[in-house]
């Protein structure tokens, strides 16, 4: 006989541990963005001064999305719902929650489809630097400073070759071929076995592992050597971790007069904790119904923070400078971790062995990362339509694998995956503007609020809900209208074959100003220089003399994003057939399965009537 | 994508950490490490064997017989 015969809730995963949950989510946010892009964003927009926008975006936007996260995925669970857009229409019955369902299950799985590539190529690098692969790529080069232009060089073509930016389908050729579906095996393996026995094992191995290996890097990096730098002039310039700490860390503060440093601040924030689309979701609805979700979340931040603040700011860029000079000491997060970090354990004594480790730690946050991107969508094939776990997850790696395949052929220029990694940013902040409206307008913060406090190990402080209703929608709101602003114009030409070609032409000329002036002139001062020889946009006939003898590279640049622009178009019109397709796969689900189990959790558990 | 790398050809200036930049950094570890270490701290200090007793509705009796 049935404990309760004539209710039919399926038997639902629960985490195993505390920790176990905090490492998964920890896992989750920690990835290529803590240890590659957050010394990028700092180095490139104040250094210290970073610190303030951040940690501001991190009171007002980080944390309070967190915990309204957390507390709605875990009130969503007693639904018997795993799911974002189950656990969205759990709390709102209402059209616009399978949109935003729908987008909360968009987001984790078009990031896994060039998500699964990056991790291939950390993988690929890890087993290059401990076969010896990437030091033959330096062979006959000197360990000294001034071989650096040329260690970089070969570093960016090795780059280039692993993952065939250099037309579409060269990645055909590369190791990659069988290193992508060596990460989906490993990826949907794991998830194959489960939360608990599967992303909880792991990432409780996993998290561990990753933090001593970066620690112990960390220390390598500290205690290096100076480097004696030979200038052109004769003269000789001593450069010393101290230097390279200076370099990331000295404050410009007049950099906090510019948005675009508080913008970027807010950007890493929202991005580094892996907030507002839909992971956390799932993963708090696998929680008891008194589990502490205070607590656990802001564990869960506070590891991400440890990540990227004393492990992504202590390492990277002081090394950079210490090895590569200001100069290349600086740049966007693939630069830095693909073409600057190799190039860097060629100069580092047991590079070899570090530059494994490093790889092989970035793998790492890239697997715990991309496993926490699948975990929605396979809830949702099992609350929304019934399949059990093999088959969600036969039917997972073939979505994924038509995905991902057309982001991995059209690799030249990285196209596809740049395209696709905006438009996924995009949809982030207006999924997590939806959730903290949910959450604010729909539950009611206060209600919210002591919901969240249920077995909390401490309350939440008593002025949240009107940070929740109102700072932190504002300041998303913000976010988004800046971002777009910003980002999206050069996305939106990048589309158009004809104003493609008149970017990447006048682009060409830019850098040769900018590189002929670099020496003499300020980044403000070039910039007029630019605006002068150039004109405000297109490019100027007849062409000024100082870029005449650019004219065949800028043709040819013109040429190659002519080529590229319909890739772009693609992912596009790919983005938005898949919102159209998940939001009526949503209300399908919706209608058939999900209303029905919230029926039945109203009736097994009577609390739920008051939600 | 193309990385543009630009080695300089006047000579080099020394960097070091100034003392405003050895403040920020240092105040950031400390918060970072101070937030990380309460939390872990409160989640360590409460595990217990009574985190793993279950409640009656965790319990699968395996009786589905109806």
């Amino acid at each position: 006989m049935s404990i309760v015969p004539e209710l039919d809730m399926p038997k639902k995963e629960k985490w195993g541990s505390k920790m176990g949950v905090i490492l998964a989510v920890a896992g989750s946010a920690v990835g290529l963005g803590n240890f590659l892009r957050f010394p990028s964003q700092a180095a490139n927009n104040g250094g210290g001064a970073f610190m303030l926008p951040y940690l501001i975006s991190f009171l007002v936007l980080g944390i309070p999305i967190c915990w309204c996260e957390w507390t709605m995925g875990r009130l969503g669970g007693r639904f018997g719902q795993n799911n974002g857009p189950g656990i969205l229409f759990a709390l709102w019955q209402r059209g616009p929650s399978k949109v935003l369902g729908g987008v909360t299950l968009l987001v984790p799985v078009a990031v896994y489809f060039y998500y699964v590539i990056v991790e291939a190529w950390c993988l690929d690098y890890a087993i290059a630097f401990l076969s010896g692969g990437i030091a033959e790529q330096f062979d006959g080069l000197s360990r000294s400073a001034d071989s650096a232009g040329e260690v970089i060089s070969r570093s960016g073509e090795y780059f280039g070759t692993v993952v065939g930016s250099g037309d579409h389908g060269d990645s055909l050729e590369s190791r990659l071929i069988w290193l992508v579906p060596a990460c989906f095996v490993i990826n949907f393996f794991i998830i194959y076995r489960g939360v608990t026995k599967g992303i909880e094992i792991f990432c409780k191995f996993a998290m561990p592992l990753l933090i001593g290996c970066a620690c112990i890097i960390l220390v390598r990096a500290l205690t290096l050597p100076d480097v004696v730098v030979v200038n052109p002039n004769g003269s000789e310039t001593v450069r010393s971790v101290s230097g390279g700490l200076g370099f990331m860390w000295n404050p410009q503060w007049e950099k906090l007069s510019d948005p675009s440093v508080w913008l970027a601040a807010a950007g890493q924030i929202f991005f580094t904790m892996s907030v507002g689309f839909g992971l956390i979701l799932c993963y708090a609805s696998y929680l008891r119904k008194n589990d502490d979700v205070v607590l656990t979340s802001l564990t869960a931040s506070s590891t991400n923070e440890f990540c990227e603040v004393i492990l992504g700011g202590l390492i990277i860029i002081p090394c950079a400078f210490l090895f590569l000079g200001a100069e290349n000491a600086k740049g966007g997060t693939f630069g830095l971790g693909f073409v600057t970090m190799p190039a860097i354990m060629h100069f580092m004594p047991g590079g070899q062995l570090f530059g494994g480790m490093w790889f092989g730690l970035l793998f790492l946050a890239a697997v715990t990362s991309t496993l926490s991107m699948l975990q929605p969508t396979i809830a949702f094939i099992e609350d929304g339509f019934g399949l059990g776990r093999a088959a969600s997850v036969a039917v997972l790696v073939v979505v994924t694998f038509i995905g991902a395949a057309p982001v991995f052929y059209f690799s030249g220029g990285l196209t596809a995956l740049d395209h696709t990694d905006f438009w996924c940013n995009f949809l982030m902040i207006v999924a997590a503007l939806g959730q903290v409206l949910v959450f604010g307008w729909i539950i009611g913060a206060a209600r919210g609020v002591r919901e969240a406090n249920r077995g909390a190990d401490f309350a939440l402080p008593r002025f949240m809900p009107f940070v929740i209703r109102y700072v932190t929608p504002t300041f998303l709101i913000i976010v988004l209208v800046m971002w777009f602003v910003e980002e999206s114009p050069d996305k939106l030409r990048g589309m158009i074959p004809q104003t493609a070609g008149n970017m990447a032409e006048r682009g060409v000329y830019e850098d040769a100003i900018r590189g002929h002036f670099a020496d003499t002139l300020t980044e403000d001062e070039i910039d007029v220089r630019v605006a002068e020889l150039l004109g405000e946009k297109g490019v100027p006939e007849p062409l000024p003399q100082i870029v005449a003898s650019y004219s065949e590279d800028a043709k040819a640049a013109r040429e190659t994003a002519r080529k590229y622009a319909p890739v772009a178009l693609g992912v596009f019109a790919g983005v938005l057939f898949m919102v159209a397709l998940l939001i009526v796969l949503t209300h399908i689900a919706c209608r058939v399965r999900i209303s029905k189990a919230l029926e039945t959790a109203r009736q097994v558990d009577r609390d739920l009537e008051l939600v | 994508m193309s990385f543009h790398y630009v080695l300089g050809q006047a000579a080099e200036e020394t960097v070091r950490l100034e003392p405003g930049g050895a403040i920020v950094m240092t105040a950031s570890i400390l918060l970072v490490v101070l937030l990380a270490g309460f939390c872990m701290y409160r989640v360590l200090r409460e595990r217990s064997p009574a985190e793993h007793h279950h409640v009656p509705s965790d319990i699968d009796t395996q009786d589905q017989s109806t």
